[in-house]
This record gives C-alpha cells, structure tokens and sequence, in this order.
C-alpha cells in the first residue's frame, strides 16, 4: 500500500501561480465569496528588507495531509467525513459531512473567515448552506439591460455549472460540491488512482512539485513514485 | 468567427443605413480565383479574400521549391505551405543582399542608402540621422555603435522614470476580464489582488508626501492616469512601474470596476506612454517609447 507525499522545491517554485490555477479548473472551485477563499492551493508572498537588499519570499501553500491531522480529530460524526485513507491522503467525505465547520477551526492553515481574521489563505473553504456554489455563473444579472449577457447565460449556453466543469467520479467527493459542506485538497485522488499526478504537480512548469509514494514502493505499476534519491537529498536538506 | 467576416458584417450594416460603399466593393469585386463566383454572405467573402491572398502558393505561376501543393483544396486540409528550408551558408561567397554583396561590419548599404535620400532633400545625412532621432555623426553611424535609450520628458519635469510591464497572467493586454486573473494578480511580484498599483520606492514616496494606498496622478508628457500608489522596496528609486492591461472599462463586468458607467478598474498605462518610431525602418517602438513621469497625490 504507497504512502502518498507531495514535496514542493522552493528553490525551483517562483509564485508564477500555475499550480493554483491548475487545481481550480481541475475541481471546479468556485470563486472567493463570504470569506472562503475556495483556493485549495494558494501563495502568500513576502518582500523584506530595504532597497538594495531586499528579499521576496514565495510560498505556495495548501493542504499538509497531515500525518496526525486536527481536522480529522475535529470532525466529530462517525463514521469521519473528513478521514485518512490507507495512502496517507486526508479526503473529505461529502455525504458524511453536516457543515459544522469544526475541522476549519482545528486545522492550523486555516480559518471560518479570511475577511474578518485578515488571513492570507485558508485550505479549507466552507459552502454557504443558503445558497448554491458558482454563484457567478448563476448570476442572471445583465450589466446593461438587453445588450451584455450574464454568467447564468454563458454557463447555459456551454451546458453545465461552471462552464469549463472538469468531470469526474469518486467514492467520497464530488466534483462540484454542494451547498453546506467544506472542500479542500483532495491529493487529486480521483487521478492517482489512475495512475496520474496531481494536477497541480502535473502543471508546476518548473517540476517544482514532486508526489509519490514516499515507500518507494511499486503499487502495480500505476503508483507515481518520488524517486528514492530525490526524496533523501530533499530530505536531508 | 474568421476576423474577415466583421469587415462584411459592417459593410453589411454601413448599407442598411445607406453607405453602400464597402458592400459593393466586397460583393463586387472579390472574385472567386478558381470559378470567378462573388461571395454572397460572410463566410463566402473570409474565403475568397484568403484564396486571393494565398493564390501564389497553391497555384504558382512558376513551380515553387518549396511544399508541393495540388491546388486549394489541398492546402486547405494541410493548412501550412513551407518555402524551400535554407541551405547553411546559401548567401556566404558573395551573395549578401548588401550593397557590396558581402556582410558588413562598416555599412557601405546604409552609407549608399543615407546618402541618397540626403541628396533627394538636400541635405546632410548627419541631419537625416538627426532628425531620426540618432546621435551619431559621420562614420560612426555606419559601424555598430551604442545610442542611449530614448526617454521622453526631461528628468526636471518628469523626474521618474515610468517602466510598463507585463503580468504573468497576461498575454496582451486583453486578460484581465477573468476573476481567476484578478484573484491570483498577487502573483506578479510586488502586485496585489483584485487592484492595480503603481509600485513607487518607499524613499521616493516620502520625498512626494505619499503613502502607501493613497490615489495618484501621474503625467507624462503625452498623458494622465490616475491610480493607486504601493510603496514597494521591490523598485529602485528613481523608477516607478505597472502592469499594461488594467485600464479596461469595455471589456467586461470583471476587467471594469463599474461597467455600466465605464469606470476601469485601474490605470491604462497607454495614456501615459508617447507614440514612437523607428524612423530607419518605420517601425512602431514597442508601446511607443519610454517615457518620465511626474507624480502628485490626487
């Protein structure tokens, strides 16, 4: 059985910001609204120092499937919505989910409302129980009456809410969730199960993002694996 | 859509109200190459005027060296005509397009060319590089030599120096119309989300009694935006900068701030910039050329 891992290089990833892209049109997040940033994957970017010497400092962040996770601790029905599968990835059931937002609270990347905590990011986002996600393609507003279009018009036109809906299947998660349930990263695995990488690791342009198993371990072929010397030499860094 | 068929569209419309110009032109005379017919709607006339365009290459008066094309249809399905590949050193011995048929590191085809246009004005060619906008004199010309950076606006007036650039997530400058555009704009180094910012060295905005956020006006010698300021360690002092692409208000409900009433949601640095040339060739300086600015709180 892999023990799935992500590594990120800092020293290759520039903030250029493609890796967080690549997750929204994979899984369909929809945008920031009520506080909830929806961006699984996100950066915070620092400048330090003063002019010559100055320091920018890019980190990508996203969620740390933790090894001992707060969030599964919190997660108080049973069985968990938010569990460890064997792989080592933490997937978010959304049947079992009631929206309690309990795992937002415990987990230490994220909080109930970046607006009101003025936080850079959160990797958990919450979807409001009252109203439906993509609001912007449901929004049937014309800017000028009888001449713009409004989002609802172009997601109807392409046929599905979003319009550039990634399709896929998984045994916990949806790929558009639903009104009152959290979301986060899921490791992608409705592609590693396939054989694929993340796509967010399939998108970095500079192979910053190295996921694997971290055993080294051959799992029928399909698993990924982060090359043993690889994983040493970042290890011992 | 193919961009060709609009023209139709318009000429189509101009007719309508009563400028039947451009529609008698384009319905008239763009004839079929192969079976003389006149295009009777949009896409008929994108056809025909691309099939007039590339007629030498999939009906060559001579045979050509390059791609072997069996007539339109055929180029059609391969979309692409190749030229004959150059051969390395084809133009070595001799065979220069030069006015002495070799390559020149003293350019005895400028020299030629300068001077005859300074003989049609009456003139010097020392004046003709002049007025190009060259500082060189004499024989310097014809060799390679450095000529600084052209920058509009003295350093008196419009003492900082006003760099355009582009963000990672633009191509050119019609991108910004995407709310993942406006969410991830903190992408570009020193930049901020959902905003557009004038990125000023914090020692340059204390001389100007600016503070980080407040609204500025900046002018250059050809125009005015206004815009918010960041104080940012990032620039050098001296020079001010701003991604192009932000000063839409017609694009979009995302790239305006108030699409209704054309407010853009940042500055469009356009204004700002002169329109310049390349007075040898005639070609268009990238955005025009660089310019100074001078910057007041708003």
């Amino acid at each position: 059985m892999p023990k799935f891992g992500m590594l990120i290089d800092l020293q290759k990833c520039v903030g250029c910001g493609a890796c967080a892209i690549a997750c929204k049109t994979e899984n369909n997040t929809p945008d920031r609204a009520k506080g909830q940033t929806f961006n699984w994957a996100d950066f915070i970017y620092k400048t330090e120092g003063k002019f010559p010497k100055v320091n920018f400092t890019t980190m990508p962040v996203l969620c740390n499937h933790c090894t001992d996770a707060p969030c599964v601790q919190a997660c108080p029905v049973t069985p968990k919505a938010m569990h460890k599968h064997k792989n080592g990835m933490i997937i978010h059931n959304q049947e079992r989910c009631i929206g309690c937002r309990l795992c937002q609270g415990a987990c230490p990347y994220s909080t109930q409302d970046v607006d009101k905590d003025k936080a850079a990011y959160s990797v958990i986002s919450f979807n409001e129980a009252d109203s439906k996600p993509h609001g912007f393609y449901r929004d049937t507003t014309e800017i000028i009456k009888g001449l713009t279009a409004s989002g609802a018009q172009v997601a109807q036109k392409a046929g599905d809410t979003p319009p550039h809906r990634t399709l896929y299947k998984h045994s916990d998660y949806a790929d558009v969730r639903r009104p009152g349930v959290v979301e986060k990263c899921i490791f992608c695995e409705h592609r590693v199960l396939k054989g694929e990488q993340p796509y967010c690791a399939a998108s970095c342009p500079a192979k910053a993002r190295v996921f694997g198993d971290l055993c080294g371990q051959k799992g029928g072929g399909k698993t990924p694996q982060i090359p043993g010397e690889l994983f040493s030499k970042l290890a011992a860094r | 859509m193919d961009e060709t068929e609009i023209y139709w569209h318009l000429a189509e419309k101009l007719k309508a109200k009563g400028f039947d110009n451009l529609y008698n032109y384009y319905s008239k005379e763009f004839k079929d190459p192969e079976t003389g017919k006149t295009p009777a709607n949009a896409e008929e006339f994108a056809e025909i005027a691309v099939k007039i365009m590339t007629k030498p290459v999939w009906s060559p008066k001579e045979p050509l060296k390059g791609d072997k094309l069996e007539g339109w249809e055929d180029f059609k399905k391969k979309g692409i005509y190749n030229s004959e590949p150059y051969k390395f050193k084809a133009h070595w011995g001799g065979k220069f397009g030069t006015a002495t048929k070799k390559f020149e590191f003293y350019s005895e085809t400028l020299k030629k060319a300068l001077g005859s246009h300074a003989e049609k004005h009456k003139t010097t060619i020392d004046d003709i590089l002049q007025t190009s906008g060259y500082l060189a004199k004499g024989e310097q010309a014809f060799i390679p030599h450095y000529e600084p950076p052209k920058r509009w606006g003295s350093d008196q007036e419009y003492p900082y120096t006003f760099i355009d650039y582009k963000s990672r997530l633009n191509r050119e400058g019609r991108s910004a119309n995407a709310t993942w555009y406006q969410e991830f704009k903190k992408v570009d180094v020193g930049d901020e989300s959902w905003d557009d910012v004038l990125k000023i060295n914090p020692a340059d905005a204390a001389k100007l009694g600016i503070q980080n956020g407040d609204t500025v006006k900046v002018s250059s010698p050809t125009g005015i935006i206004v815009v918010k300021a960041k104080l940012w360690e990032g620039v050098r002092p001296g020079i001010v900068t701003k991604c192009y692409g932000q000063g839409h208000w017609a694009y979009g409900r995302v790239a305006a701030k108030d699409y209704a009433r054309s407010t853009p949601r940042g500055g469009n640095n356009n204004e700002l910039l002169p329109d310049d040339y390349e007075r040898l060739t005639g070609s268009t300086a990238r955005n025009g050329g660089y310019a100074g600015v001078k910057i007041e709180k708003a």
